[in-house]
């Protein structure tokens, strides 16, 4: 079950780092498509937490 | 049957496949979804799209379409998230995915205005310079008044047409009297008995002036861009101007005069300019722009000099003495004290340059302008007052003409519907494009189109102004306006009237 929340979290990892690429790529090449609907600091700032919690989770 | 073992193989595919793979499947689809949604409001495929904006604003984390209102120093902002519009004018800008032909703006606001300030207007930026805005109208005091007080003939909206007296029953008559110029009861010609707001007259009606041998010779400078009148009563004509490029920056300063007969554009000439870095006095470049003419119709051209405040018109020589300047002037660089004739009885004062406080006469009366940067209006119940100026560097403006002589003024424009409007026994009628606010409680809704053809995009944006002229800071908080909310209806091209136009 851990190992199964483990892997959970690696993906949700892996989609919020996926999704800021693409958001950051989109906003290169169309700047504010993204900006004016959704301030990005709150995606970083869920990667950030989901990347804290695979460390958390690996140290213990 | 191929489709159905494809669908036996997808389905067998599926159920053998592990619950992390569906789960990335289905995190990666959340993400192509949301790139389509995406694309979709940046094409907008259908053309049509609505923005809108509220005061206060509900919680939105993105940046929104609408910006705030700006400069701050004309908004009270103590309650920060309801903003008071205490000075005139102020600018938003609507931040668009794509171009779009029109604009339906709707306002819903709060009117604390005081009678001395009855017009409200939105404009949006067409071109590049700061003063190029197409204002329409969301509320004008002085026409709902007339309305109240005159016969209105029944009309299209947002056409009015209202009459002192029951002169005309059907709107097709007056419009068609109108494009001959020859309205009823209208004695001393259309000028002096039609007022108009937000409204072209059409017609076939020309001014004619006594024809004058007299040629004209203006050596007075003035600085940035000016539009004039010029009556042309003979085949053969010229027109020139000396321009002087200050340098006070380095950008560029191009220089474009258009001379337009009855809308349309007959002549335009440009001198295109890189900037320069000279800042040095005595390397002042003169350049200059001549026009001339054979078998040109007989009538009002405009002139409009499109040009920067870095650069001068440093003289101006035509073979007739029918020229004015419209609306606003500032002479530069005089060598002596300098009179001036119009046909307003108001004036707005303005100057930067402390050297130019002292006084001014303005139809007999003298008035002392005190301040820099402070606009003053001055009034004047005389016709056709006459202006001296001690000092130059003063910017003047009025709703009529200015000249440099009284044989040479003239006046082509129909009497206008703004603040300082005053029923006179000689006007008859009003015409205007305007549509009144609605009331709803006490809010007022209004709605001004627009066509965005042309207007200035930059950046992604399109520059709005709310003008209300006369609403000035130091007349206090109580007299303001809030808006409580803007919503923007776009149309343009479909998607498939892009692919295939």
């Amino acid at each position: 079950m851990a190992k199964n929340l483990a892997l959970i979290w690696k993906e949700v990892f892996y989609f919020f780092s996926w999704a800021l690429i693409i958001a950051l790529l989109l906003e290169l090449f169309w700047p504010k498509i993204i900006l004016v609907y959704f301030n990005l600091n709150y995606l970083v700032i869920l990667w950030l937490v989901s990347a804290l919690i695979i460390l958390f989770k690996k140290q213990h | 049957m191929l489709k159905s073992s494809f669908i036996l193989q997808l389905s067998k595919y599926w159920s053998q496949s592990s619950w992390l793979f569906k789960l990335r499947l289905f995190l990666g689809l959340i993400i192509g979804v949301l790139v389509l949604i995406l694309f979709y409001f940046k094409i907008v495929p259908s053309g049509q799209i609505t923005y809108q904006r509220t005061w206060p604003r509900s919680h939105y984390s993105g940046q929104g379409f609408i910006s705030s209102f700006k400069p701050d120093n004309r908004l009270d902002l103590s309650q920060k998230s309801e903003p008071k519009i205490i000075a005139n004018p102020v600018y938003f800008s609507v931040f668009t995915p794509r171009r779009f032909n029109t604009a339906l703006v709707t306002v819903t606001y709060q009117n604390h205005l005081s009678s001395s300030t009855p017009i409200i207007e939105l404009g949006v930026l067409k071109g590049q310079l700061a003063s190029s805005y197409d204002l329409q109208p969301l509320q004008n005091n002085i026409l709902d008044y007339w309305r109240s007080k005159w016969s209105s003939l029944k009309t299209a909206p947002p056409l009015l047409i209202l009459q002192a007296t029951p002169s005309y029953s059907s709107a097709k008559k007056f419009l068609s009297d109108l494009r001959l110029g020859n309205l009823k009861n209208c004695s001393k010609g259309l000028l002096s008995c039609l007022a108009v707001y937000n409204y072209t007259v059409q017609n076939n009606y020309s001014l004619k002036l006594p024809t004058s041998r007299q040629v004209l010779s203006i050596t007075q400078p003035l600085r940035g861009a000016h539009q004039f009148y010029l009556y042309l009563d003979r085949p053969d004509w010229y027109l020139d101007f000396e321009f002087t490029y200050l340098r006070q920056d380095s950008k560029p300063d191009p220089i474009t005069v258009n001379i337009w007969f009855k809308n349309k554009l007959v002549m335009t000439k440009t001198i295109p300019d890189h900037g320069s870095v000279e800042k040095d006095p005595r390397h002042l470049q003169v350049t200059d722009l001549n026009f001339s003419g054979r078998h040109q119709p007989t009538g009002v051209y405009k002139v409009e000099v499109k040009i920067n405040r870095d650069v001068v018109i440093k003289r101006i020589k035509s073979s007739t003495d029918k020229l004015v300047v419209i609306h606003q002037i500032w002479p530069v660089s005089s060598s002596h004290p300098l009179t001036l004739f119009t046909d307003a009885q108001h004036l707005r004062v303005q100057t930067s340059n402390p050297r130019s406080l002292g006084k001014i006469v303005f139809g007999k009366q003298k008035f002392n302008l005190q301040q820099t940067y402070q606009p003053v209006d001055y009034f004047t119940s005389q016709k056709n007052p006459i202006i001296q100026l001690s000092k130059d560097d003063i910017i003047l403006t009025d709703a009529g003409v200015f000249s440099f002589s009284a044989a040479s003024l003239f006046n082509p424009e129909f009497t206008k519907i703004n603040r300082y409007f005053q029923d006179r026994p000689n006007i008859k009628y009003l015409i205007a494009n305007y549509q009144s606010p609605i009331q709803r409680g006490q809010l007022k809704i209004a709605q001004a189109k627009f066509n965005l053809l042309g207007a200035n995009r930059s950046q992604g944006r399109y520059t709005f102004v709310i003008s209300i002229p006369g609403l000035e800071q130091h007349l206090g908080t109580d007299n303001y306006l809030q808006i409580k909310k803007i919503t923007i209806s776009l149309s343009g091209k479909t998607l498939w009237q892009k692919i295939w136009p």
